[in-house]
């Protein structure tokens, strides 16, 4: 069976000469454009630039992460001096320990 | 990273867990000199920090030890904004083109590096947050440089990055840890060397070296030693395994851009 030959989705008379990588579109020459090594149709390269725009722009979630780190950073800077004032007196405990066995 | 010359990284079907170590030394062999000085740089408040608190706690004196701990937490976040600044000088060389000024992300890379000290520290008793905050915290600085926009969306996306390479990143660690380990040893050994073999060898009184060699504040200082080579290692070593971690969407091959980097020195 012989395969149809596909046609650019926006001109029926011309045939495709790639398929869009987002819209799955066969596209003529004159409608791909071809960026870091791949081809898009327009309509393709419209919402890859909507997505990382959203990517780069960060959701409320990201935003809502961010301010609790930063009003949370004094806490976290006292409870990592914590954690260095537990273990080093923790290994005074473990030092002096053969002294009071003895 | 753009796309370099040469052979694709990503797609090699050895997919060696040593192989960004060795990518390391290789590097560390290259550019050690800049990359030791730099780290000295970083290190040297929390070296001072570390030594007062190997003074304090070899004296058992429990009630001074709150000064210099805090002055190590201190000293920690100069540590980070250092290591931030080394790590940049690894990449804008992998790279070969320049990055974003350090200090536009500086803040960033700080709280996400504090966060995953939490997590190494508090969370360490679970395990799984301290293996996520040892690979979180060594490649925040490097994929924050690396990627432009929202921090929390390119951590995030680290995340993802360090989940789907989960095995690997195991194997990676496993690695890390049997270096270091052998560092410690050889260390040991050397002063096992110095302290007992090689006076009787040589028929030299040790008595007083042996007092000090021996005590509490010799070893902690010895281990302290090791931390910071493997340190060093790793914080360079963090760079390749998140371009590792990159190549599978951006190809490229280090090693070649190594070996221009040598012969750019030659």
């Amino acid at each position: 069976m012989a395969l149809k030959r596909q046609t650019c989705q926006n001109h029926p008379d011309r045939p495709a000469v790639g398929v869009c990588v987002i819209t799955h579109q066969a596209i003529c020459a004159e409608c791909s454009t071809r960026y870091e090594g791949v081809n898009y149709s327009r309509e393709g390269l419209g919402m890859l630039q909507q997505r990382r725009a959203a990517a780069t722009a960060g959701g409320p979630v990201g935003k809502l992460v961010s301010v609790a780190v930063i009003v949370l950073a004094p806490l976290m800077v006292w409870l990592a001096y914590l954690s260095f004032y537990a273990g080093f007196s923790g290994l005074i405990d473990l030092i002096q320990l053969p002294g009071e066995l003895e | 990273m753009t796309q370099a010359a040469g052979a694709n990284w990503g797609v090699s079907a050895s997919r060696s867990a040593l192989r960004p170590m060795d990518m390391a030394v290789e590097y560390l062999r290259r550019r050690g000199d800049v990359m030791v000085l730099r780290y000295i740089v970083a290190m040297a408040p929390f070296s001072m920090a570390m030594l007062w608190i190997i003074d304090v706690t070899s004296a058992g004196y429990r009630a001074g030890l709150w000064l210099p701990c805090w002055a190590l937490t201190a000293a920690l976040v100069w540590r980070w904004v250092g290591l931030g600044w080394l790590q940049r000088r690894v990449q804008v060389e992998l790279r070969g083109e320049a990055l974003p000024p350090l200090r536009r992300r500086l803040l960033a890379i700080v709280l996400t590096r504090l966060v995953a000290f939490m997590a190494i520290t508090w969370g360490g008793l679970l395990i799984l947050p301290a293996y996520w905050g040892f690979f979180v915290g060594s490649m925040a600085g490097p994929m924050l440089l690396e990627q432009p926009g929202s921090a929390t969306e390119a951590i995030r996306r680290l995340m993802g990055w360090i989940a789907g390479a989960g095995t690997w990143l195991g194997r990676v660690a496993a690695g890390y840890s049997v270096l270091t380990l052998a560092g410690a040893v050889a260390v040991i050994a050397a002063n096992v060397m110095l302290v007992s073999l090689m006076p009787s060898l040589l028929g030299i009184d040790n008595a007083e070296i042996a007092v000090s060699m021996r005590g509490v504040s010799w070893y902690m200082c010895l281990a302290y030693f090791v931390f910071l080579a493997a340190d060093l290692f790793w914080s360079v070593a963090a760079v390749f395994v998140l371009y590792d971690l990159q190549s599978r969407t951006l190809g490229t091959d280090l090693r070649l851009r190594l070996r221009q980097l040598g012969e750019e020195r030659v």
